[in-house]
């Protein structure tokens, strides 16, 4: 039994480990841009979840209207600053998209042609 | 089973090997086909050890005594049940659990860290494979359970008599667990300084991590003082023996940890000090295992000792060089995205709670290494007693216990004194007013206790007002009834209000440690069957006493009659076995537990009549509050770790919107 059980975990863990050096997985290129805009909305979530805090601290008279006001305020304009940088990204990335779609249609017409 | 056993450590250790390999070679040239197999390697492993894990469990079961750790660590009087805690009571298995353990945790936090994580993942897996390879190679090399013996004996020698008790069933293991767990988050640490992404991509994982590791900890060394407290026969439940405080210390600088790191989380402030935090608790949990496993210094637990020391102190020495110098590497790169704004803040109340712990873990530390110390220095081994811990960690403590109460009232950034003195004033004069009723209904006169009582009540009266406060407004803000109002308070702010579980859990816990300290009393007699003792308003009556015959054990039961004041409360039975092969007595007390105090007796000698016994009587005021502070711990962690819905906040809306609203200073 212990040859047996032996045998097929070694077997099981070489086809495990081989499998993705043999079959390569075709790269994703949306993977690249949720990357790219993916800090910048973890700085975003960060400055809503500092938003709901300080809405909750408010909330329970733990912080007066000045300090809630003036800080609300800076965190409000940091969002919003974020969430230009977000989508300015992500226009960027579909222009960029388009470029390449439209170049490969350029390309294709070009070979097409006598 | 010994081959099976011994064959699937040997796939365990070239799967981790080749883990380590191929997610570094693979994170490092951006191979990402390499990275997925040694990611893919890290899961094989566990599986290998997984089976191992059977092969030793199959092995005590069917009282394979060929294999000599089943042979030393069992015997054929052994109950079934009891197969679990054999199997880490000794080196070999407890370094087999270990290893499964790490690997278990490790795949699965793999599994849960976000494929986005991209290389920071990847380097993860490589040191939690380093570190995995390492304990392999311990247990194949130095401590392999699974060595045969020439001829096996018809039985074993069987399980130390201190463990059959049912908090070995999850003690050692959590203990055990919690040491290895902090490796997860000190991988995702040391992750994130090699692959150079210095943003705050592991905190959520660290967080998770961390607070599983602390949660492991902290129940596992309540569960440890309950065994002590019901076994070892001395009426305590916390002796600053040096196998809990190495238990003790990581948990210390986990508890930092986990409360700085929500700062990173918050304000992405304290960067270097988390990394350098996780460090130092994974340091101290590596030095934990070296004295648990190592077996350096006496103990009660030295039933783990072993000559395995130096490995584990080699490891613990490379561990923290290797990972203080990478820190040091990156230092430069470790910025936060935000300073300190004030002192007067609660980033800053976070950063002296952090400094007090890891004072507290310091001083512990000290007495720890203080025999090793002058055994080296004088050659004789002086051991640091309880009043060195009381008196340096006691005033710590209590400390921290304030600002336990003081800290979450302050708000974020920055604060006015105004705001300061408009959260305190109305707990500081409940506090102030309850203090003085315990001091003058209950005659407390002890300067220790009645600051002890002040700040213990300073947090439980700033918890609760906080919620009564939250659930009025929530309930006049959405109509909801108050339970509903008070959950929907909860789930707002999980991490906050899961941490004010477990700080009322810690209050309850400074009640029990200051009642029991400060008012216990204790007596020592010899009673005849029919003999009567009083110890504090008790009145205990030796009835009779029972005699039990087995293979490998002779049980003693005295029954005793209880009252208080003159009216019966009940039977009592206070146990001792003795265990000639082990050479051994155990006791079990028999424990009347209520909130206000525990009656505690000892039978701890029965005189060649059978009929005169020596009894130690004692009255343990508050211990009860102890042992109930710790499903609080659990449940306040578990509030603080479930996941919270996303959403997006009313505040905040679409850019155009929002900057045409700030445009024209709308608020």
């Amino acid at each position: 039994m212990t040859v047996l059980v032996v045998t097929l975990l070694v077997a099981a863990s070489v086809a495990v480990l081989a499998y993705p050096l043999l079959v390569r997985r075709p790269v994703d290129p949306n993977e690249q841009a949720e990357e790219l805009s993916l800090g910048l909305r973890k700085a975003r979530d960060r400055v809503y979840e500092e938003i709901r805090v300080l809405q909750q601290e408010y909330f329970l008279e733990t912080v007066s209207q000045e300090e809630y006001t003036e800080q609300l305020q800076a965190a409000r304009l940091r969002a919003a600053e974020l969430l230009a940088q977000q989508r300015q990204v992500q226009q960027t990335l579909l222009s960029i998209g388009e470029d390449v779609e439209e170049q490969m249609r350029l390309a294709g017409d070009g070979e097409r042609e006598p | 089973m010994a081959d099976l056993g011994t064959a699937t450590i040997t796939v365990a250790l070239a799967l981790a090997a080749y883990g380590c390999v191929a997610s570094f070679v693979g994170a490092n040239g951006r191979q990402a086909a390499l990275v997925v197999s040694g990611r893919r390697a890290n899961y094989m492993a566990t599986l290998a050890l997984g089976v191992a894990v059977l092969a030793l469990v199959t092995a005590f079961l069917s009282n394979d005594f060929s294999i000599r750790y089943v042979a030393e660590h069992s015997n054929l009087a052994m109950p079934r049940i009891y197969t679990w805690v054999a199997f880490y009571a000794g080196n070999e298995g407890s370094l087999l659990f270990v290893a499964f353990a790490l690997s278990s945790m490790a795949s699965l936090s793999i599994v849960m860290t976000p494929s986005r994580a991209g290389t920071l993942r990847a380097y993860t897996n490589g040191v939690l494979m380093l570190i995995l390879t390492f304990f392999v190679v311990v247990l194949l090399v130095l401590a392999n359970p699974f060595v045969e013996l020439v001829a096996a004996p018809f039985d074993g020698i069987g399980i130390n008599p201190l463990l059959t008790h049912p908090g070995m069933f999850v003690h050692p293991p959590m203990l055990m667990t919690g040491l290895v767990a902090i490796t997860v988050p000190f991988a995702l640490g040391m992750g994130t300084l090699l692959s150079g992404r210095i943003d705050d991509e592991w905190v959520d994982s660290a967080r998770v991590w961390g607070l599983v590791a602390w949660a492991l900890l902290g129940t596992g060394l309540l569960l440890g003082a309950w065994w002590a407290y019901t076994i070892l026969g001395w009426g305590g439940y916390w002796a600053w023996d040096p196998v809990e405080n190495a238990a003790f210390m990581p948990w210390l600088a986990l508890t930092a940890f986990i409360h700085s790191i929500m700062v990173q989380k918050r304000r992405g402030m304290f960067r270097m000090w988390n990394i350098a935090l996780i460090n130092i608790a994974y340091s101290l949990g590596a030095f934990g295992i070296f004295i648990n496993r190592g077996g350096p210094v006496p103990s009660v637990h030295s039933f783990g000792a072993s000559t395995l020391g130096w490995v584990f102190l080699t490891f613990l020495g490379v561990a923290t060089l290797a990972s203080f110098g990478l820190f040091f590497y990156r230092l430069a790169v470790l910025r936060s995205t935000h300073a300190l704004e004030s002192t007067l803040s609660r980033e800053a109340a976070f950063l002296v709670n952090n400094l007090l712990l890891l004072g507290i873990a310091f001083a512990t530390m000290w007495g720890v290494v203080f025999p090793l110390i002058s055994e080296l220095t004088t050659g004789r081994t002086i051991t640091v007693g309880e009043p060195f811990f009381n008196q340096v960690n006691g005033p710590m403590m209590l400390a921290l216990i304030f600002l336990m109460g003081v800290g979450p009232l302050l708000p974020w950034r920055t604060a006015t004194w105004a705001t300061v003195r408009r959260a305190l004033v109305v707990p500081v004069a409940i506090t102030l007013a309850i203090t003085a009723a315990v001091a003058v209904v209950f005659e407390v006169r002890i300067v220790a206790v009645l600051v002890g009582t002040a700040v213990c009540t300073l947090v439980a009266v700033s918890v609760l007002r906080e919620w009564v406060r939250g659930t009025i407004a929530r309930h006049r803000a959405s109509g909801a009834a108050y339970p509903l109002a008070f959950a929907a308070l909860i789930a707002s702010n999980r991490p906050r209000y899961g941490g004010y579980v477990v700080h009322l859990a810690i209050v309850m816990l400074a009640f029990g440690i200051i009642g029991s300290t400060f008012y216990g009393t204790t007596r020592d007699v010899f009673m005849r069957v029919g003999d009567s003792a009083t110890v504090g308003v008790y009145t205990v009556e030796f009835a009779a006493v029972e005699t039990s015959t087995f293979a490998d054990r002779t049980e003693r039961e005295a029954v005793l009659r209880i009252s208080r004041d003159g009216e019966p409360l009940g039977t009592m039975r206070a146990w001792n076995g003795v265990y000639p092969s082990f050479q051994m007595v155990s006791t079990r007390a028999a424990i009347r537990s209520t909130p206000v105090d525990d009656l505690y007796v000892i039978f701890s000698e029965v005189q060649p009549d059978g009929q005169t016994a020596a009894f130690r009587l004692l009255v343990n005021p508050m211990v009860w509050w102890i042992w109930v502070a710790g499903p609080f711990v659990i449940l306040g962690t578990v509030i603080a770790l479930w996941p919270a819905r996303q959403r997006a906040v009313a505040y905040v809306e679409l850019p155009e919107r929002a900057g045409a609203r700030l445009a024209e200073g709308a608020p």
